[in-house]
């Protein structure tokens, strides 16, 4: 693990740039230069100890609304529409998903925005590391800083009260479905950091994603309530993230096992939007290469 | 009004001219405010896509809370004193609490833009006073959220809220409305004093705004809340306006009904008690940034 450690941001900085590697230390530099970015990315952070702690009071106020939410809401209606009759749980392991997966989606072309807004991005890509390096890099901090976000929600809610599976072999189900949808979304998120990089002000797209993620997921509403306008209903299926939140509930929530058809149909749904994920970096090349002979890499 | 407007052709220069020109010093105050908020207005129209967007969340938001009344039990709604209508109560308090931080949280977000791109000097050491420049921009800030409130109450009344609509009604919200932003004011004040002072977004804006989705009862009533926690809500400003406007739209309460009455007087103190005092601080820390030059430093 030595090799690993990184002592400064020089040490960063010439990791990013160094030319002259061998073949057989390739993979092992690819590895070192993604730590590289991450450390640089938690430097930067900590130095931002107010959006932290701002964070912070985020998680805890949002778990306090649904806490206080569900006692309005009706548990056998709850019940009747496929879930278990605790809404705290319900709206929480919600809200984790969706902020999970927009936090990690809009990181990637908020940084991409960033470096090229300040100009640097051109300094970037023009070292030796390649741009998708740079870009997972940027997603792997990006999903270790949300994944505090979506565990510090879901450990918040269970000691408010929302009952949650505590089986360690469920819970590992439960990763597992995480892990899938998170691929897929990751795939969306790259496919935007591609557009920014030429069309720039990207942000509005990912505005209007994470809102329809967050309604036609039913993050906070049982999906079987669209039953009543069927377009809306078939709209929801179009969306990755439905599936994996309500195989993610079903585990989390009643206990289903993965083995369960409630739960590997929602998996089998996940799988059909797997191929968004390799052609995500063939969208993100295209962008670049179209930015880079447009001169268009640093204009912002 | 005739001389209020500029003609759709006219160039932004021309506003510009009116604030910094000497030969400007003349206009009228009134002129000046409506060209300052003009000209954010023409700023503001070429995110166009942007102003939809902003306008699809929060209707989208009211259409996640339709749905989640399908499944609330109103029993706690009625022992708060209001209608059986959790859609409605609902759907007030997402409209105003976006009605309250968009406008209030304007002022912020407009001088840290200013400052991050390197105007805010430029503008600030015009001839026009900085408090003619902020009206203005709070004026465009204020026309735009009621805009958007009206178009979120009329979505709401086509997915079946129910509001009691008479021209009594209709006076009381607006003047609870006037109390409501006056009351808020002071946080939108000290927010943009928070910008100036610390180079950063407006994290007392953003914290306050979710304190205010918690505790002024945006989504449940403040009942519920443990008695300590309350405490914290009576504190805001908006746990009351939220209360007085919910009576007097949901069932037809006006400012004669004594607890309507008691919740606008309890604003008025806010604004008698507050509002001094952030413009005393913001003046403060305005001309201390003047003093040491750092004015545009990002």
């Amino acid at each position: 693990m030595r090799c690993f450690k990184l002592t400064s941001e020089s040490e960063v900085i010439k990791l990013l740039e160094s030319e002259k590697v061998s073949r057989t230390s390739k993979i092992f530099l690819f590895i070192r230069r993604i730590i590289a970015i991450i450390y640089m990315q938690l430097k930067i952070l900590m130095s931002y100890k107010m959006q932290l702690f701002l964070d912070l009071l985020d998680v805890i106020i949002n778990v306090l609304i649904y806490f206080f939410l569900a006692i309005l809401v009706d548990p056998t209606k709850l019940a009747e529409l496929g879930y278990s009759s605790d809404y705290l749980a319900f709206s929480i392991t919600g809200i984790a998903l969706s902020r999970y997966i927009w936090n990690s989606i809009a990181r990637i072309s908020h940084r991409m925005q960033r470096e090229i807004s300040i100009g640097t991005f051109e300094s970037i890509v023009t070292t030796d590391t390649k741009l998708s390096t740079w870009v997972i890099g940027q997603s792997f901090f990006g999903f270790i800083w949300s994944s505090l976000w979506f565990f510090g929600t879901l450990i918040a809610g269970y000691l408010v009260g929302a009952k949650l599976t505590t089986n360690p072999i469920l819970i590992t189900e439960g990763l597992l479905i995480v892990l899938l949808t998170v691929i897929v979304h990751f795939g969306i998120g790259i496919m935007m950091a591609g557009m920014s990089i030429l069309h720039k002000q990207i942000e509005t797209l990912l505005f209007v994603f994470a809102v329809l993620i967050e309604f036609f997921g039913g993050v906070l509403y049982p999906l079987g309530l669209l039953n009543k306008y069927p377009i809306l209903y078939y709209l929801a299926q179009a969306f990755p993230f439905t599936h994996g939140l309500e195989a993610f509930r079903k585990i989390m929530i009643l206990g289903y096992p993965i083995t369960h058809p409630a739960v590997y149909t929602k998996i089998f749904a996940l799988l059909a939007f797997l191929p968004i994920f390799f052609l995500s970096f063939i969208v993100l090349e295209h962008y670049y290469e179209e930015a880079r002979k447009r001169g268009e890499l640093s204009s912002y | 009004m005739e001389s209020y407007h500029l003609i759709e052709n006219e160039n932004v220069k021309e506003i510009i001219d009116v604030i910094t020109k000497e030969e400007n010093m003349g206009v009228n105050t009134l002129k000046k405010i409506w060209w300052v908020a003009l000209r954010r207005g023409k700023i503001r129209w070429n995110y166009k896509l942007w102003m939809i967007f902003d306008f699809a969340s929060t209707i989208v938001m009211i259409l996640t809370y339709f749905f989640i009344s399908f499944i609330i039990i109103p029993d706690e709604l009625v022992k708060a004193g209001y209608t059986r209508d959790y859609f409605t109560f609902a759907l007030i308090g997402i409209a105003f609490n976006h009605y309250v931080s968009s406008s209030i949280r304007g002022l912020a977000r407009t001088l840290r833009f200013e400052q991050y791109f390197g105007t805010i000097e430029s503008i600030l050491s015009t001839p026009t006073s900085f408090v003619v420049i902020f009206a203005g921009e709070m004026l465009f800030y204020f026309m735009y959220s009621t805009a958007f409130l009206i178009s979120a109450i009329a979505v709401g009344i086509v997915l079946g809220a129910k509001f009691v609509i008479t021209p009594y009604t209709i006076i009381t919200t607006i003047i609870l409305v006037i109390l409501m932003v006056l009351s808020n004011l002071p946080i939108g004040i000290l927010s943009a004093a928070m910008v100036l002072k610390f180079k950063q977004g407006n994290p007392i804006a953003w914290a306050l705004t979710w304190i205010n989705y918690f505790f002024s009862g945006t989504y449940f009533p403040i009942h519920l809340l443990p008695i300590q926690i309350r405490l914290i809500a009576l504190a805001l400003p908006l746990t009351f306006s939220l209360d007085a406007l919910r009576r007097t739209l949901m069932k037809g309460d006006t400012l004669i009904t004594t607890v309507v009455l008691t919740d606008a007087a309890i604003l008025m103190i806010f604004i008698i008690a507050i509002l001094p005092l952030t413009s005393l601080i913001f003046k403060k820390v305005y001309n201390q940034a003047r003093k040491t030059g750092t004015l545009s430093q990002y």
